[in-house]
């Protein structure tokens, strides 16, 4: 894989992310207009959010794999953990 | 509690706006403000104001990374390398941060004001130690180590080669500037451009720019701490975070063109008055 398109891998993964956040963002605002609650569309749109990030080092891992680039594969892995650490915390 | 009137709503709104454009055009910008604004006048906890501002941080990097990976001017491998031990100093930073009362949150979030301050305003009198003659030339240069990469600047309009220096002293600093952003709520960008800059040496460009996608991973790390620790005000948050989304993204629009050394001044002035006026809080309220 060239590495222009490994990098639109990761970009395609943020921008995905932002816009599923956007869209709960969005909705849960209306719902809260309109009926008085979100049905917790607001807190699912802040943990999409948090886990965008997430998302970034997985696809990082995945990629570097693919690319047989090993250590940076590792090194994400590294972190991946580091962020599981934060959740289980 | 913040009342969700019209105008609390606009203030945080334009707010984050302005936010969202400091921070992509500047590097730097999200949390020294967004703290002081939701602590000061919003009467916030300083636990709440800093948990929100790591999501707001958040939001401009990863709207800032859309555009600023794919063009090549991120070291994503220089990124995710440092990121290990930037993500172990968030996690340290946010675990410190719940344990710490809010004055001495307080207190030590107004006294790293101070520094913030001075290096803006060298910055901004052009006296700021920036090396603008990095690790760049030959052709071959990218083969001598695995992080070395190139980005095309449009200023100069050619492309740039560069390498990268002292890996595992950037790494160690690194730790301290994720401990921070996780204790203080702030980016991490203020130590983490210098470093890149001066101590890995790489052009001023990739470093604001491989600073910022390294950020929205350690702010994620820290923050996920502090929403299972209920500290994220969601409503707040989000509002926060629409104007700081808007916001980068105009910024993105003129991140190449930015000439701020006027409005780095001006800011480097506001910084010193809201430490001043945090530190007075908290020491007599």
């Amino acid at each position: 894989m060239e590495e222009k398109k490994f990098l639109k891998n990761i970009q395609t993964t943020l921008q995905s992310g932002l816009l599923i956040s956007f869209i709960f963002l969005i909705s849960g605002f209306f719902l809260k207009i309109f009926y008085g609650r979100d049905f917790n569309f607001l807190k699912i749109a802040i943990i999409v959010l948090m886990l965008t990030p997430f998302a970034r080092v997985i696809m990082l891992l995945y990629l570097f794999f693919k690319k047989k680039e090993y250590n940076f594969s590792f090194i994400s892995f590294i972190v991946f953990c580091l962020m599981i650490v934060s959740i289980l915390l | 509690m913040i009342d969700f009137n019209f105008l609390n709503i606009s203030v945080l709104i334009i707010f984050g706006f302005f936010i969202g454009i400091l921070g992509s055009v500047m590097g730097v910008g999200g949390g020294v403000f967004i703290v002081p604004l939701l602590s000061i006048f919003f009467h916030l906890p300083i636990q709440n104001a800093i948990a929100i501002s790591l999501v707001a941080i958040i939001v401009t990097s990863t709207t800032v990374a859309t555009v600023n990976v794919e063009k090549g001017l991120a070291n994503v491998r220089l990124g995710i390398s440092l990121e290990m031990t930037m993500a172990l100093g968030s996690i340290i930073g946010a675990l410190l941060m719940t344990r710490l009362n809010g004055r001495w949150l307080s207190i030590l979030f107004a006294l790293f004001l101070f520094p913030v301050s001075i290096s803006m305003y060298l910055k901004s009198k052009n006296k700021f130690p920036l090396k603008q003659k990095t690790n760049k030339d030959t052709d071959d240069m990218e083969k001598k180590n695995v992080y070395g990469s190139s980005f095309f600047d449009p200023s100069v309009g050619e492309h740039i080669n560069y390498f990268v220096d002292n890996m595992s002293l950037a790494m160690l600093f690194s730790l301290f500037s994720g401990a921070l952003s996780g204790l203080l709520g702030l980016g991490g960008g203020i130590i983490q451009v210098p470093v890149m800059n001066l101590i890995c040496k790489i052009p001023i460009k990739a470093a604001a720019a491989t600073s910022n996608f390294m950020i929205g991973v350690s702010a994620a790390t820290s923050t996920i701490i502090f929403f299972k620790k209920g500290f994220i005000i969601e409503d707040i948050a989000i509002i926060l975070s629409l104007g700081v989304a808007l916001g980068s993204i105009i910024g993105i629009k003129t991140l190449y063109k930015a000439k701020s050394d006027k409005i780095q001044l001006a800011f480097s002035v506001l910084i010193i008055a809201v430490a001043i006026k945090m530190l007075y809080n908290s020491l007599y309220i």
